[in-house]
């Protein structure tokens, strides 16, 4: 039997059927499109089909010079938007040979552990909606709707900041912002149990995730998936313990990894790493050192003519940038190497041989941001 | 830290030309030897490349780089593997049963350059449409030409 269904045929027997989550669905987050061949209620096969909001950064960026092409980036995954940046940044920097002053990697360091937690605070939310918890949501978006205003006062914008520029940050901090910070760490300890008791020690939800989605170990490596994905499954991938970048050499913090590798795995993973989080943000909010805010870099950068790595940890993975100069204002070719796109890979060997249903619990779990993955 | 594999690859490959790739240590293999160099990366105990983190091509207007950013997690150290092709008929063994994580890497690098990976399981256009002309990150495509080809065959333009 051939089943039309797009521009693809997908041949199947008379026991399976095919069908089409996405691509606007509630549990995608985003366009993807995926296309599962069933028996009964189980998973047979499993296709992603992307591009739906493929935008081209990586050609506009040729065509854009090193200061503008960086705020394109905070449309990949705009739930790390400042921690996008601040990679295109640091590569920037790197090509450069600038000095950064150590007020603005402090700074810079302060406000990507505040995206990480914004971020995780709307994956924990989404993953008890996606699970059929409404409640989780509304207690999630009371403290990130906090951090979203501090981001407000400091850069002028919530989501998509554009704080990073090459050399330092766009502006100085606002003179609330210690207090408001110190602020909204004191509510989130205090306010951390009720994490546990909505969702963690919920027995619909422990029940739903437990066992359900195994990634395993050599699976997850030979996929290379990294960030909270990867770290469940007993892998140490931590760039900012591997190749401490900002100011993560003078922070202490623990590498969250278990090895268990399945759904909870992975929403325990993400969530201790919230903790670490408001640990490495404790460390440096009352040591903020006093000085420069940015040096001063010439309007037109050129970059000598060569190859530039810089990688950082973003909340969802590893993003590498791959910049190649021919020595003029433009860059030559970029490549962002994003860390959801990896990690949808493990969508299938996750989900092969469950049910139907578990697939919402694993993308949930997944945090895809789709945006990231076509670019 | 990073630790450098650079002798333990002398050793294996004397005849590679050992370079830097972005500050990577990163060696130049011919079209024709990528399979079984690689093979061998994957495979050595003290080298162990079992991630292969990236795969990119950039288009040199002469030839087409592609760029495989090998990486150990048990060793920690990382690899760049360059090759060079004709831009013509640009072809590549796949790297689908080394590393699973080519598979995407592979459709995504077909899209852009229109570099057929031979063995892949399902080679397809990733992002871009079916029956989409030309491959969008080479350097003879020009965008602003395609988008006012667009507008101009529907009929969208505003100054005809």
């Amino acid at each position: 039997m051939e089943n039309i269904i797009g521009s693809q045929i997908i041949q199947s027997s008379d026991d399976e059927f095919i069908i089409n989550v996405g691509p606007q669905h509630p549990s995608t987050h985003g366009v993807l499109h995926l296309q599962l061949k069933l028996d009964g209620e189980k998973i047979v096969d499993l296709k992603p089909f992307l591009g739906y909001i493929h935008r081209g950064i990586e050609k506009m960026s040729e065509s854009l010079n090193y200061k503008q092409f960086i705020y394109l980036t905070s449309r990949m995954d705009y739930l790390s938007a400042h921690i996008n940046n601040q990679a295109c940044c640091l590569a920037i920097e790197k090509a450069i040979q600038a000095e950064v002053p150590e007020r603005a990697r402090v700074i810079r360091t302060l406000m990507a552990e505040l995206t990480r937690l914004a971020s995780h605070q709307l994956w924990w939310g989404s993953t008890g909606l996606d699970m059929g918890a409404v409640s989780p949501f509304f207690y999630a978006f009371r403290e990130r709707e906090m951090i979203l205003e501090i981001f407000e006062e400091t850069c002028g914008s919530r989501l998509t900041m554009n704080y990073c520029v090459p050399g330092g940050v766009m502006n100085d901090i606002h003179p609330d912002f210690v207090r408001k910070v110190k602020q909204i760490i004191k509510q989130f300890r205090d306010n951390l149990h009720e994490y546990d008791e909505l969702l963690t020690n919920n027995p619909i939800f422990q029940s739903r995730t437990i066992g359900v989605g195994y990634l395993s170990r050599e699976e997850a490596i030979s996929l290379a998936c990294t960030g909270p994905v990867a770290r469940a499954s007993g892998i140490s991938c931590d760039v900012r313990k591997k190749e401490p970048y900002d100011a993560y050499d003078r922070v202490t913090f623990d590498e969250i990894i278990t090895t268990e590798g399945d759904c909870f795995a992975r929403y325990k993973v993400r969530l201790e790493e919230m903790k670490q989080s408001m640990n490495i943000i404790e460390q440096l909010i009352d040591n903020i050192p006093a000085g420069e805010y940015r040096t001063k870099i010439k309007g037109i950068i050129k970059p000598p003519a060569g190859e530039y790595y810089q990688r950082v940890e973003t909340a969802r993975g590893e993003l590498g940038i791959y910049l190649v100069s021919d020595g003029t204002n433009k860059p030559y070719r970029i490549k962002f190497r994003t860390p959801n796109f990896s990690n949808l890979g493990a969508l299938k060997p996750m989900s092969l041989g469950g049910k139907i249903g578990d697939l919402v619990a694993i993308m949930a779990s997944l945090d895809l941001i789709i945006p990231d993955i076509d670019r | 830290m990073q630790q450098q594999p650079e002798a333990i690859i002398t050793q294996i490959f004397p005849d590679l030309p050992l370079g830097r790739w972005a500050q990577l240590v990163a060696i130049t293999v011919k079209q024709d030897d990528l399979y079984t160099v690689c093979t061998q990366l994957r495979q050595h105990p003290s080298l162990d490349f079992d991630m292969l983190v990236c795969l990119t091509a950039v288009d040199r207007t002469t030839h087409l780089e592609v760029i495989y950013h090998l990486r150990s997690t048990s060793r920690n150290h990382d690899l760049i593997v360059k090759t060079e092709l004709n831009e013509a008929q640009p072809e590549l063994p796949s790297m689908v049963p080394l590393w699973k994580s080519a598979e995407l890497f592979e459709m995504e690098i077909y899209d852009m350059f229109g570099i057929v990976f031979k063995g892949h399981p399902d080679l397809r256009r990733l992002f871009m449409p079916e029956d989409w002309e030309g491959y969008p990150l080479r350097k003879s495509y020009n965008a602003n030409e395609v988008a006012d080809n667009y507008l101009k065959s529907h009929q969208l333009l505003i100054n005809q």
